[in-house]
């Protein structure tokens, strides 16, 4: 019985206050097991979280006195054991998990560090690159989902960054859709390779977190291309975008994905509103439009509940 | 249908259990069934329909006021926003569809926007706008039977206080605003069955309400230990903390029940530990006070509420220790011997939380 249920019977009906409660106690409300699942993971993440970050302040805090080979030889030491631990020891997946996006995280303090004692110079830039480059291959070893995501967020960290500092050669419009293309392409590799390897098999919020990701910055770049000074790149972007709802669309109903499903035509109402308004700047174009998406939103909403209740989807 | 096969089957259960004295509106429930069939809506379906009903309103929004030139008076746009608050929150009675509950609550929205737009520019003073905001929150609880429009009505009463708080300089007042939600909170997810099955208004108002607490929580807690960002001078936070921490208490007792903890020495233990632990933590009122709403949500197993007592937990721990005024130093000493703790507390009950859990 789960919690609606109970609030329409309980809401119907003269059931009395005290089999109520036990009933939610019984059967909604989580259970001692959950509980000490709970309680352990909390306790765990608290522990990791506040001695990483601890080593992590320590490490950023200008510590003049300390010789340089030191600092350095530390942060390794620590990455080292940690890694250590995590390969070699007995304590289960999800802590190795958990340990080794601990090592990726201290691999850019080391680098933040290296960059402080040689200033080397490097730009913001150099730096998410370097972070990048060098926790691929725990990434790649574990294939554990929140270190996939942080991986994704250092990948496009490091080319704003680089957009940011080559602002002359690479126009916006150009930087929207490389994004999309990376995300996009990464996304595609792993869900078409899903299939025939268990290793490409990523969990559901990750994929429909990159993937309403991309969608969101394709309809945003479209938009402003839209508003904006022409600019060629506009139509590689609509068609790249146009590409990506379309597989977006045939993956949806394939695996039955009700996000991917609609998003799409959300973000598609969305892009057609700001063609009507380029093409007929004047004031009824809000009124058509408003109309436009209450009526086309209502409808695919009603068609969305149809298929969330049509059996083949219940399966 | 097949919900209406799956509760039939449930009623009679509870006809069972319940005896000759059970009563029920087959009528209302049927027709709430049919509702339910037809609008219940995953997460998704829900967040596409609110983009929608926002981007629609706002494209009409705008129409109007282009339009009718409102732009040219203030007081035009102060009546319009007016105008806007009273039809949705009075339309929202009558709505039948999903996307028209988004619509009245997107225009509800507008409104509010437009009064204060105009209302700043009018130069009226804070305190009437303050009085004001409280009016349309209580018209809105009153009246509407949309439970977004009667969640933003509670944040607006929340923030009219808060607010009303800072124009008077009052600012003991806020302790007891905080007693007031810590016992609402409490009443609400520790009392779920009576809620429900009351027969009045906090039936209806029950899912608004506990959000709604949650929010009002977290959101005032935050602008008094958020120091740096607001200027909101409540002398001794840590008094806030105090009923936070007697509630985590009070829950701790009955955690320990369903943990089947019964020996008196781990009792006290888990006590003296989770009482220093909170001591420590309660020059930050918002810190224990987002623990609390986790560990509330994770036991009636509410899951929004979780995701934003989780996020609100590590938010809340960054800005302390970023405003924290001591070395880089000693802050990283400070976070390692806190890890150290939890650790520590980690390896203590690790055999208590592991043994039983086969069972």
């Amino acid at each position: 019985m789960d919690r609606e249920d109970i609030y329409i019977i309980s809401r119907n009906s003269n059931w009395s206050t005290k089999n109520v409660d036990a009933t939610l106690k019984q059967d909604v409300y989580n259970d001692a097991a959950a509980w000490k699942k709970f309680l352990r993971l909390f306790l765990l993440i608290l522990a990791i979280g506040f001695v990483t970050s601890g080593i992590l302040f320590f490490f950023t805090y200008n510590w003049y006195g300390m010789n340089k080979f030191l600092k350095i030889g530390l942060i390794e030491l620590i990455i080292i054991i940690t890694t250590v631990v995590a390969l070699f020891s007995k304590v289960s997946l999800l802590i190795k998990n958990i340990l080794l996006t601990a090592v990726s995280v201290l691999v850019g303090a080391l680098f933040a560090v290296y960059g402080q004692i040689y200033q080397s110079g490097a730009t913001v830039y150099d730096f998410f690159l370097a972070w990048t480059v060098f926790v691929t291959i725990w990434v790649i070893i574990t294939n554990y989902a929140v270190l996939w995501a942080f991986f994704l967020y250092l990948v496009n960290a490091t080319f704003t960054f680089y957009v940011q500092l080559e602002t002359s050669r690479v126009s916006e419009h150009q930087a929207f859709l490389f994004v999309i293309l990376m995300n996009g392409i990464w996304l595609l590799v792993f869900l078409l390779l899903s299939k025939k390897y268990d290793y490409f098999k990523i969990s559901n919020w990750l994929k429909n977190s990159v993937f309403v990701g991309i969608v969101a910055v394709s309809a945003f770049s479209v938009w402003e291309g839209i508003f904006e000074k022409f600019d060629p790149i506009l139509y590689a972007l609509i068609t790249c975008t146009l590409v990506i709802y379309f597989l977006g669309l045939k993956y949806a109903f394939a695996n039955k994905n009700l996000i991917f499903l609609s998003i799409i035509p959300f973000s598609f109402i969305f892009i057609l509103t700001a063609f009507s308004m380029k093409a007929f700047p004047r004031e009824w174009v809000f009124l058509i439009n408003g109309v436009f998406v209450m009526v086309s939103v209502g409808y695919l909403i009603k068609y969305l509940l149809l298929i969330q209740k049509s059996e083949k989807w219940q399966s | 249908m097949a919900k209406l096969e799956h509760i039939k089957k449930l009623i009679e259960d509870i006809q069972h259990s319940e005896g000759e004295g059970f009563v029920l509106n087959r009528m209302n429930l049927s027709e709430e069934i049919s509702k339910y069939e037809k609008e219940n809506a995953g997460l998704i379906i829900k967040i596409i329909t609110i983009l929608g009903g926002f981007l629609g309103s706002t494209f009409l929004v705008a129409f109007i006021s282009m339009t009718f030139q409102l732009n040219k008076n203030q007081n035009f746009i102060l009546a319009f926003g007016v105008i806007l608050i009273v039809g949705a929150v009075l339309s929202s009675r009558f709505s039948k569809l999903l996307i028209f509950d988004t619509i009245f609550v997107a225009i509800l929205l507008w409104g509010i926007l437009l009064i204060s737009v105009s209302s700043s520019s009018l130069n009226i003073a804070a305190r009437w706008i303050s009085f004001y905001f409280l009016l349309i929150g209580i018209f809105t609880i009153v009246f509407s039977k949309n439970s977004y429009q009667i969640l933003i009505a509670l944040l607006m009463i929340a923030g009219s206080l808060l607010w009303m708080i800072q124009i008077y300089k009052y600012f003991w007042l806020f302790h007891a605003f905080t007693i007031v939600i810590v016992v609402g909170l409490v009443q609400v997810f520790l009392n779920e069955a009576t809620f429900i099955s009351s027969k009045h208004y906090f039936s209806k108002l029950y899912d608004s309400l506990k959000i709604g607490l949650i929010l009002i929580l977290l959101i005032s807690l935050g602008i008094i230990s958020v120091k740096s960002q607001i200027p909101f001078d409540v002398k001794y936070p840590w008094i806030s903390s105090l009923p936070i921490i007697v509630a985590i208490l009070l829950f701790i007792n009955i955690l320990m029940n369903k943990l089947g903890i019964a020996e008196k020495n781990t009792k006290a233990f888990v006590y003296l530990v989770s009482l220093i632990v909170l001591t420590l933590t309660a020059i930050s009122p918002a810190i224990i006070g987002s623990i609390l709403v986790l560990l509330f949500c994770f036991y009636i197993n509410y899951k929004t509420g979780f995701i934003i007592g989780v996020i609100s937990v590590m938010f809340f721990l960054c800005m302390f220790y970023y405003e924290l005024n001591y070395s880089l130093l000693i802050k990283s000493e400070m976070l390692f011997v806190s890890g150290l703790i939890f650790g520590g507390i980690y390896f203590l009950s690790a055999k208590k939380l592991m043994t039983d859990e086969k069972n």
